[in-house]
């Protein structure tokens, strides 16, 4: 497969103010401005394939938002290069970004006082997109994203999930070869976060569209069976599938033990994280435990009731891993 | 690229043409009162010109010619829309990222975006009709040559204040936030001029042709046009030279902003930075 998108050696750093809160620490500042050097990205290595699908993760400030605007053109590399489509975004600008959708989750690019329909009929003359293929994306985003309800809705009257769906929408008509979603679910309803989800994976998977995406909702994220990049600080501390993430994270799972008594019985192997009445939940490695030894053991210390054992979420096992970072 | 700009615009006026018919009761309340504001802003010269038969070397007509050439001038800024007005918006906002992504090269996504002819073609209509009746009440010799510098001189009144409104709205590249608002602050220091700068002590009006030129608005260029006692012969050219003189350092400032927003970008980390 083609490579798509390829970041080589890329650095981008950013500088902040540094303030006082005293007065004469103020106009030591007025004199003597001090800075500090934010860095967003320190030396990014990527490749990403035509048709593939990567999410782009990390705690807040990692540099994904930077990355995605580094590949929209938006913003240019302290050093590296920056390749999408075979040019650089930041030259080639007008010619490359006529190939890409942008949603960025906490903008629209919907007119806000006209109908929604007049926005994707305004997108097709500012990108010039030939009728054929607009009729056809644009039938293809409507029926994906359900936007017959609200198609002559102005954009003003919109809830926040119809916004999204129709601006995800508004970035498919032209049949991009690459979509950057800078956290499109942020704010979403369970339902409605569905049902975006559902649309970026019928995309990925019927018209092998590129997707790369950020979100904070790493549960979002794994359920795309997407390609995982996780930042830290930066730098790319993983690559690869979720599979592989929970691998090296070990395999975290939860038990759940209903017992005749409230007391929590103490099991080795596991860490008790919470009792309720007579239910009582652990977290443990079913690698360094397996599941048959620990239920051996639980069996000698109470009288099960019912027995149930599931794999941790990813938002646990991601928010030890940031923890780990964080006291690192 | 003509082409292509006519269909943006296309595009623009499209939008306008159906906010109109979509919202006519308030599109008619907004023109109604576009036209009263604009014709009101006429009236007291007209009278003071009227009450004593000019203003200095300005006859009645010629008053009448300058603010209706001022009207013109500001109809047409008005109907290219958001751009020269809320350029520091747009950028302290961020919301230069949207005409980024958008593959048209940027002056023109600037140029086009927003244009809204059908809102202001009243105004445009009058400034028109009122230069009309005071030429021929001046019996100015309004031959193609004369009408082709008229046309000139107001596309450079209208590039000068474009240009004053960019120099001005490009501070917002540096100060996101502390400039805001500066493209709308600069446009009231810039607009509406309603006297004839003659009487005016040359220092200051040195300062309204260059540094605010207010005076290039719409005075200097009628002043040129009607050829008022103690015009130059080139006078005439005057208003289209500042244009460029204006709209060269507007493009350099803007170049030099868009080369710092590339760098830094609509993002949190500067602490007068943009919103999110």
């Amino acid at each position: 497969m083609a490579t798509v998108v390829e970041l080589r050696g890329v650095h981008k750093s950013f500088q902040r103010r540094l303030r006082s809160s005293t007065f004469a620490g103020l106009l030591r500042d007025l004199a003597r401005p001090r800075r500090e050097t934010v860095t967003a990205l320190a030396g990014i290595d990527l490749a990403v394939e035509a048709g593939e699908m990567v999410a782009y993760a990390g705690p807040n400030g990692a540099g994904k938002s930077t990355t995605i605007k580094l590949l929209a053109g938006l913003l240019a590399p302290d050093s590296g290069t920056v390749r999408s489509l075979g040019v650089d975004p930041v030259r080639d600008r007008v010619r490359y970004v006529g190939k890409i959708g942008v949603v960025f989750g906490q903008r629209t690019e919907l007119w806000w006082d006209h109908p929604v329909a007049a926005t994707f009929a305004w997108r097709k003359t500012v990108w010039n997109i030939p009728d054929d293929v607009y009729r056809r994306s644009l039938a293809f985003a409507r029926e994906l994203l359900g936007l017959d309800p609200f198609w002559n809705a102005t954009a003003r009257e919109l809830s926040l999930g119809q916004r999204m769906r129709a601006d995800l929408a508004l970035a498919l008509v032209g049949e991009p070869q690459i979509l950057f979603l800078d956290e499109p679910t942020i704010g979403l309803d369970v339902l409605v976060k569905q049902e975006v989800l559902g649309a970026i994976s019928t995309l990925s998977r019927e018209r092998a569209v590129t997707v790369m995406i950020t979100s904070h909702d790493m549960a979002d994220l794994e359920q795309l069976h997407a390609r995982i990049v996780l930042l830290k600080e930066g730098a790319i501390a993983v690559d690869g599938s979720f599979d592989d993430l929970r691998r090296r994270m070990g395999d975290r799972r939860r038990l759940v033990l209903e017992t005749d008594s409230p007391a929590a019985p103490a099991l080795p192997g596991a860490m008790h994280l919470a009792s309720q009445e007579m239910r009582h939940e652990y977290a443990f490695d079913a690698i360094a435990t397996p599941i048959p030894k620990l239920l051996a053991a639980a069996a000698v210390r109470a009288h099960l009731v019912d027995v149930e054992t599931h794999r941790a979420p990813i938002e646990d096992m991601i928010a030890d891993l940031y923890r780990d970072w964080r006291g690192a | 690229m003509v082409a292509e700009t006519l269909r943006l615009l296309g595009a623009g006026a499209r939008l306008n043409v159906a906010r109109i018919l979509r919202t006519r009761e308030q599109a008619i309340a907004h023109t109604l009162t576009d036209f009263i504001w604009h014709s009101g802003a006429m009236v007291a010269p007209i009278l003071v010109a009227v009450r004593f038969g000019h203003i200095g070397s300005w006859p009645v007509a010629a008053v009448v010619f300058m603010l209706a050439y001022g009207a013109a001038v500001s109809s047409v800024m008005d109907a290219l829309g958001d751009s020269p007005w809320y350029l520091s918006q747009r950028i302290g906002r961020g919301q230069l990222d949207h005409s980024l992504i958008q593959p048209q090269p940027l002056w023109r996504t600037l140029f086009t975006e927003g244009f809204t002819p059908f809102d202001f073609w009243p105004v445009l209509t009058l400034g028109l009709v009122l230069m009309a009746w005071s030429s021929a009440q001046l019996h100015v010799p309004a031959g193609p040559g004369w009408l082709g510098l008229l046309a000139f001189n107001l596309l450079a009144s209208i590039a000068v204040e474009t240009a004053f409104l960019y120099t001005w709205g490009c501070l917002a590249f540096w100060a996101p936030r502390g400039a805001e608002e500066v493209s709308s602050a600069a446009s009231g220091l810039i607009g509406d001029l309603s006297f004839p700068l003659d009487p005016v002590p040359r220092p200051l009006r040195a300062v309204l042709v260059t540094a605010v030129p207010s005076g290039l608005l719409s005075w200097l260029p009628s002043r040129a046009l009607l050829h008022i006692a103690g015009t130059g012969a080139l006078d005439a050219w005057l208003t289209p030279l500042a244009a460029i003189v204006l709209g060269a350092f507007a493009l350099f400032l803007f170049r030099l902003g868009l080369r710092h927003y590339r760098r830094t970008g609509s993002m949190r980390y500067t602490d007068h930075g943009h919103r999110r």
